[in-house]
């Protein structure tokens, strides 16, 4: 089921049959704009067979597990698609783009099951008028002060070729009921990026998003943020600014040297935790975060790199330290990971390797083996360890088979065999490139 | 642990003494052969066909579409003079041929040919002094010059056959970085993944195939969710994403159920507030729900649901000269009258 809800009216809809999506809508009030626009979009796609094209990727899977006891087979079914309604000449276009996902539980049920998750489904017109973008739907939106998945309108306008401008408002939506469309006045979320680039090497962008969570909590920040790119030299950073509270809220910096054979980063993270300002949360003196990771890589023979990192959590009263070394070669890849302070202590193995036999067939397997606790008291570690192997099958371009068994032992479930099944297709109808 | 670490420095060692670098950072290997497209394409004129003349006809990446040292001996008398080696081969005393690039490409120059017969299009610079010749092989920024995915595909299988992998296009630290690159420059991004939901191919949220954490991430993450808080919020938003489980399906953490986490729960408050807000900050905070928090009687620290004792607060008591004392992992010690936990004694309204 499907709830779109605007003020007074709902509008439910369910997605029937595998052969298409059919929408049944059972209303209060007035249909209104949703329908409307379905029907001009029928409409123009009609009246201009011509120029329609349909290109995306289909896929089902099955997923079958056990979970404290009880068994569970997913199937799940989803399609990426894009639709180009209209084309028009200087690369004006209508697009309905929708990435959605359907799955249910054959075994045991939850309360959320069957559940349909648009993860997005948006209208883009391009390029009317001339050197804008129109978004109009579920859509992620992605800003340097922040990012969400929000139903609503997002504009795009580039004002010179080292310049454009993005705007944003619609509500947020949450991820427990991905289903429902949320109103603006608790949920609403509005913002935009100015992004300049005056040399192909250095970027600015200037930030602004406000959020309303839930009726009682808002975050509203403003960002700033410049990438320059030296010969093989990158650097980063970002400023965040809360604008409720008239307080720094982030500040981050990275650094990336890649001289032949090596590739060298460092990364500060500074931030305040982002808690609703007028909840009793506020009024905990908290700590601000504060983290730093330095990576290094080198080549060491063609195919072969040794990589090895430091991540480093410091609090006011205990620090967090990881510890990463690995190998990655063409095929596999193997680390160790080492983990002490504050969140726990642990120890961990992994191994990938992915063997391509042929340019129909490949293989992979992963395992890995952890010893760890989270609490400081607890006496002794907890192992967990996980396997996976797979096949992979494409028998001709575009299509993809691919089976794959997975073991699991953790302290929670004991022993746990899994299977993953998945085929994919690529399709395209109409398609007028070359 | 010590033969890996051995076994690590053995290779690292054994590797270098064969590397030599150009000034442009170009790694030369022995079979380089010595040539400027420079002085041949642009200087003298020389037509690109003269060299590579069998580019017309080839349809495969991996063919040889380099001229035999006959066809340079078709200008060159220095060929067939042994005394002049040195002048294309890096090593005289064992002269190799080409050096042999692996291709897993999917390309035909004949049918690119066929739509345009200037070399340039694809090979940029050939003309430029000092650059090495390898590096004039077209990199994938070039191939979207044309295949943007409107005028011609783009689809990955079009030139990967199958065979492509991160490493083939993006560089070291890509996974950890992508997604502030996607944030401030996603064009780059919709080259290949037109759609700009293709990200959810792999961040689809439910971890089936463990591509993006282990398996057993849903029984560990909380090493990973009280120290790593850089990674974690790079795809989930922690204030309302920990909820979706650990709230809506009363899955609660581990650490909540030991003996001492009423005690140190005010520090794990203090390191970790968002993590705590993800299920307890709502209209009705779990805090003040159920009488933890919550002062029922209304006089000032006597409500034994918030403190077993609550006598000392009136003396003057340690927390006066320790900003370490317990009280303070839950009250604001502001050192000032009127204000925070001080108030509550020391004028002004309680907090």
């Amino acid at each position: 089921m499907f709830l779109v809800e605007y003020g007074r009216m709902t509008v439910k809809m369910r997605i029937f049959s595998s052969q298409g999506i059919f929408f049944q809508f059972c209303r209060r009030g007035q249909i209104g704009a949703t329908t409307a626009l379905i029907l001009v979009l029928l409409i123009i796609s009609l009246s201009s067979a011509k120029a329609i094209e349909l290109r995306g990727n289909i896929f089902s899977e099955f997923y079958g597990y056990k979970e404290l006891g009880l068994n569970h087979y997913r199937p799940y079914a989803g399609m990426r698609a894009n639709l180009g309604i209209w084309r028009g000449e200087k690369s004006r276009a209508l697009e309905l783009n929708t990435y959605f996902r359907w799955t249910t539980d054959l075994k045991t049920k939850s309360s959320t099951d069957p559940q349909t998750f648009f993860y997005d489904t948006y209208l883009h017109l391009a390029n009317v008028p001339a050197r804008s973008h129109i978004y109009i739907g579920r859509q992620f939106v992605y800003n340097g002060a922040g990012s969400l998945l929000m139903d609503g309108i997002r504009a795009k306008y580039i004002i010179i070729p080292q310049a454009q401008i993005e705007l944003f408002g619609g509500s947020a939506v949450s991820s427990a009921e991905p289903e429902k469309i949320r109103n603006i006045s608790d949920f609403g979320s509005f913002g935009g990026r100015l992004a300049i680039s005056p040399a192909g090497s250095t970027k600015f962008g200037l930030n602004l998003l406000s959020r309303r969570l839930d009726g009682y909590g808002e975050i509203n920040r403003a960002a700033v943020d410049a990438e320059q790119v030296i010969s093989r030299w990158r650097l980063f950073g970002r400023a965040a600014y809360n604008l409720t509270r008239s307080s720094m809220a982030e500040l981050l910096g990275r650094i990336s040297f890649q001289p032949p054979q090596w590739y060298f980063e460092g990364e500060f993270l500074w931030r305040e935790p982002s808690v609703s300002d007028n909840t009793v949360f506020s009024i905990i003196d908290y700590y601000r975060y504060c983290e730093f990771r330095l990576n290094g890589r080198r080549t060491i023979i063609k195919n072969l790199n040794l990589d090895a990192r430091v991540t480093g959590t410091l609090y006011d009263n205990e620090n967090a330290w990881n510890f990463q070394i690995g190998l990655i070669g063409s095929w596999y890849n193997i680390g160790w990971r080492h983990q002490t302070g504050y969140g726990g202590v642990n120890d961990g193995l992994v191994l990938l390797l992915n063997l391509r036999l042929n340019s129909r067939w490949e293989t992979y397997a992963a395992a890995n083996v952890g010893r760890y606790k989270v609490q400081k008291e607890q006496p002794t570690r907890n192992d967990a360890y996980s396997s996976q192997a797979g096949i992979l099958w494409r028998p001709i371009t575009g299509l993809t088979a691919r089976i794959e068994g997975q073991y699991l032992r953790n302290a929670i479930m004991t022993e746990e065999t899994r299977i993953y099944i998945k085929l994919a297709k690529d399709f395209s109808f109409f398609d007028s490139r070359k | 642990m010590s033969t890996f670490i051995f076994f690590i420095i053995w290779l690292s060692a054994s590797a270098s003494p064969f590397q030599v670098y150009n000034s442009s950072g170009y790694q030369i290997t022995p079979d380089d052969i010595i040539f400027s497209h420079s002085l041949h394409a642009d200087s003298a004129g020389v037509d690109c066909e003269l060299c590579h003349g069998t580019v017309h006809t080839s349809t495969a990446a991996d063919d040889i579409n380099l001229p035999k040292m006959s066809v340079c001996g078709s200008c060159h008398d220095a060929v067939k003079d042994s005394s002049q080696c040195g002048m294309c081969h890096h090593n005289v005393k064992k002269p190799f041929s080409y050096r042999k690039v692996e291709r897993s490409l999917i390309f035909s120059h004949k049918a690119h040919l066929s739509r345009s017969q200037d070399c340039s299009k694809c090979h940029f610079d050939l003309g430029k002094p000092g650059v090495s010749d390898l590096e004039h092989l077209p990199d994938m920024n070039k191939c979207y010059n044309c295949h943007d995915g409107e005028k011609y595909r783009n689809e990955c299988e079009l030139c990967h056959a199958g065979k492509i992998t991160l490493a083939d296009i993006h560089p070291s630290g890509w996974r950890h970085d992508h997604g502030d690159r996607a944030i401030n420059d996603r064009s780059w991004c919709n080259i290949c993944h037109r759609q700009e939901s293709y990200c959810i191919d792999c961040h689809r949220g439910d971890n089936t195939t463990g591509r993006i954490h282990d398996l057993n991430y849903q029984f560990t993450h909380g090493l990973d969710a009280q120290s790593k808080s850089i990674d974690c919020r790079k795809c989930h938003d922690t204030r309302t994403f920990c909820d979706n489980c650990h709230n809506s399906n009363l899955r609660m953490p581990l650490n909540h159920s030991t003996a001492v986490w009423r005690m140190e729960h005010g520090t794990a408050a203090r390191n970790d507030i968002e993590n705590c807000a993800s299920c307890h900050d709502n209209s009705d905070p779990t805090c003040a729900r159920g009488g933890c928090h919550r002062d029922f009687d209304g006089i000032k620290g006597t409500d034994p649901r918030i403190h077993i004792d609550s006598g000392p607060l009136a003396s003057h008591g340690p927390w006066h000269n320790d900003d370490n004392f317990y009280c303070y992992q839950c009250h604001l010690n502001t050192h000032q009258a009127g204000q925070g936990f001080c108030g509550y004694c020391h004028g002004g309204e309680r907090q």
